[in-house]
């Protein structure tokens, strides 16, 4: 897990703008990472991204130093991205509620038609996740891409051992599932 | 082994490393026989790379640029503790309307007091001549009137 000098954080805390900036230096990724595979969308990922910051900043005077920074901004991301998504999903499904279109959006449709979607592994990663329901997500996303341990992941989420264990079963076994069904769909050309 | 069993495990403590000592060796024993369990162990391995190949997302530089603007229109609360002299600024600062109310309120009894002074010694000064004058009437016979040192004496 990354981490930061107390000393960073104190600066930063007292307005300190190069301070902050190397604090973004070594989180933006890793809060950008999360934020996209949550919410699968980079309009919303770069949004989530800008309010965690502007959040974190906010905040900064009051961290007790009693955890890890990076855990705590590892959930600060995990919860903002998870809202965002929550809200815009609120909003997609009273949308189409007042449309009367009938069928629920395909989650497919949801995902950004940019070039990034297009590259082998991250088009593959997406396309997996968003089959998860986003405590799963988050999850499956601290461990295979932050790649946390069970204990570091209970605390970023604030869940006993167990829920991670048990979250990343279900989240792998959903994973699995999602790819025979694609490879059963490519063997009848669908 | 109940290949079921074996199946929860590779989802999660084998594919996550925490299988170690006389559990591992027993679980590669069973792979090592149990083809199903080896396939399956096989796909879960292949999702997990696929997520290691897809590795970190940089933010374009733009979101950077919005965060400090906005984070520079907003007020920087000085943490308390951090500078032994805040908490004394802190205090003026929140007490300064009481602080100039007290201030004027002094000025105002100052002012007071000292016209009163001034007034009541004009006073005191005429009572002082009317008993200067008596006591020059009294003390005339006796020439005991203080007249200073016997240098300011011999002047006056």
């Amino acid at each position: 897990m990354r981490d930061i000098s107390k000393e960073t954080i104190e600066k930063a805390a007292s307005g300190d703008m190069a301070a902050f900036e190397e604090i973004y230096k070594t989180f933006s990724s890793t809060v950008y990472t999360i934020a996209f595979n949550i919410t699968r969308d980079h309009h919303d990922a770069e949004e989530t991204t800008q309010d965690i910051f502007v959040k974190v900043f906010g905040k900064l005077k009051d961290f007790k130093f009693e955890s890890a920074f990076g855990t705590w901004i590892y959930r600060v991301a995990v919860n903002t991205a998870i809202n965002i998504y929550n809200g815009r999903l609120r909003r997609r499904q009273k949308t189409v509620n007042l449309d009367e279109a009938g069928d629920m959006i395909d989650a497919s449709a949801e995902m950004p038609a940019d070039a990034l979607e297009r590259e082998g592994a991250k088009t593959e990663v997406a396309d997996m996740l968003k089959n998860l329901r986003p405590e799963h997500r988050s999850c499956i996303v601290l461990r295979e891409i932050e790649g946390l341990d069970y204990r570091e992941i209970a605390a970023v989420l604030r869940i006993p051992l167990n829920t991670v264990r048990s979250r990343l079963k279900r989240a792998r076994e959903a994973l699995m599932d999602h790819r025979k069904q694609i490879s059963k769909g490519a063997r009848y050309g669908l | 082994m109940d290949c079921k069993k074996i199946e929860e495990v590779i989802l999660t403590d084998y594919v996550d490393g925490r299988l170690e000592g006389r559990a591992l060796k027993d679980f590669e024993a069973h792979l090592a026989s149990c083809s199903k369990c080896r396939a399956f162990a096989s796909e879960i391995a292949g999702i997990s790379t696929e997520f290691r190949k897809a590795g970190h997302m940089a933010p374009p530089a733009a979101v950077w640029e919005r965060i400090r603007t906005v984070v520079a229109e907003e007020p920087v609360e000085v943490i308390p503790g951090r500078n032994i002299f805040e908490p004394i600024r802190l205090f003026f600062d929140k007490a300064r309307p009481v602080l100039v109310a007290a201030t004027a309120a002094m000025l105002i009894l100052a002012v007071l007091i000292t016209a009163r002074i001034v007034s009541n010694r004009g006073a005191i000064s005429q009572e002082d001549e009317i008993f200067s004058m008596v006591d020059l009437g009294e003390n005339a016979n006796g020439f005991d009137y203080d007249l200073g040192t016997p240098a300011e004496s011999y002047f006056l």
